[in-house]
C-alpha cells in the first residue's frame, strides 16, 4: 500500500470536539464569519450580472427585463445589502494589507494607519472617477 | 484505487490563494461601485434609466476594454468567492467529499468564467 510510506497516516491526533456554531461565542470570530460571509452576497451578485449578459444576448427584449429584475423590492434590497457587504470587506481587506505586506523605504516603514488610509482614499477616488465617467456616458 | 485530493502531490492553493487576493482587491476596490452604477442608480432613482440603456451597454462592451474589465472583474468575484465559501464551508463543520467540493467550487467558478468570456465575445461582436 503507498500510503504506508505516509508516516501521517500512523498519528491518531486527538482532535478536540468544536461545536458547529464556535464562532458565535466570541465576537472575534463572529467578526470573521460575518466578513467571510461576504463572499456569499459577492457570488450572488457576480450571478445576477452573469444573468445580465445573457439577457443583453437575447437582445433589447431580454434586457429589458433584467432592467425590471432591478427594480423588484428584493433584489434592490439584496443589492443595497450586497453594496453593505463589499464595503465591509474593503474595510476588513484594507485593515489586513498592511500585515500581509509592509512597505519599506531604506529603515523607513510605512505607519500601518497611512497604508489603511490611503487605501481608502484610492478606492474613494477610483470609486468617484468612475461614476463620473458613467453619468456622464448615460447623459 | 480512486484518487482523492490527498493523493495529488501538488496543491492548489497557490492558484486558489492567488485568484482569491486579487479578487478581494477587486471587491474591495471596485465591486462596492459597480453594484452602485449597475444595480442601484437606476431602481433608486438617482440616474437616468438611460444608463442602463440597451444601446449603452451595448456600446460598452462593444469598446474592447469595457468587455475585457467586465470579464475581469466578474471572473475575479467568482473566484474570491469561491475560495471563501470552500473554507467557510470547512469552518462551519460541512464537510464532503475533498474532490468533489474542489470540483464543484473551483471547477464551479472556472465553468462559470467561461460562460462569462463566451457571452462576452459574442456580445462584443454584436454591432449597433
Amino acid at each position: 500500500m503507498k500510503n504506508e510510506s505516509k508516516p501521517g497516516n500512523y498519528r491518531k491526533p486527538y482532535t478536540s470536539k468544536q461545536p458547529r456554531w464556535w464562532w458565535t461565542k466570541n465576537p472575534f470570530f463572529l467578526r470573521y464569519m460575518i466578513r467571510e460571509g461576504t463572499s456569499v452576497f459577492v457570488l450572488i451578485y457576480s450571478l445576477l450580472l452573469i444573468l445580465g449578459l445573457y439577457q443583453l444576448k437575447q437582445g433589447e427584449a431580454g434586457w429589458q427585463q433584467w432592467l425590471s429584475l432591478l427594480n423588484h423590492p428584493a433584489v434592490i434590497a439584496f443589492n443595497l445589502l450586497a453594496l453593505a457587504a463589499a464595503l465591509y470587506h474593503a474595510a476588513t481587506w484594507f485593515k489586513l494589507a498592511p500585515k500581509i505586506m509592509v512597505v519599506r523605504l531604506g529603515d523607513w516603514k510605512l505607519p500601518e494607519p497611512l497604508m489603511v488610509i490611503g487605501q481608502w482614499v484610492g478606492m474613494i477616488l477610483t470609486s468617484a472617477i468612475l461614476l463620473t465617467l458613467t453619468l456622464m456616458a448615460g447623459a | 484505487m480512486k484518487k482523492s485530493a490527498e493523493d495529488f502531490t501538488r496543491s492548489h492553493e497557490p492558484i486558489a490563494w492567488s485568484l482569491f487576493g486579487a479578487g478581494g482587491m477587486v471587491v474591495a476596490f471596485i465591486t462596492p461601485v459597480l453594484i452602485l452604477i449597475s444595480t442601484l442608480l437606476v431602481p433608486l432613482g438617482l440616474a437616468d434609466s438611460a444608463l442602463l440603456s440597451y444601446a449603452n451597454v451595448l456600446n460598452l462592451l462593444n469598446t474592447g476594454w469595457g468587455a475585457l474589465a467586465i470579464f475581469i472583474v466578474i471572473t475575479l468575484q467568482l473566484f474570491h468567492a469561491a475560495h471563501r465559501i470552500y473554507h467557510g464551508l470547512h469552518d462551519l463543520h460541512l464537510k464532503g467529499n475533498a474532490t468533489l467540493m474542489l470540483l464543484v467550487f473551483y471547477g464551479g467558478a472556472s465553468v462559470l468564467s467561461l460562460v462569462t468570456g463566451v457571452l462576452l465575445l459574442t456580445l462584443f461582436s454584436i454591432n449597433l
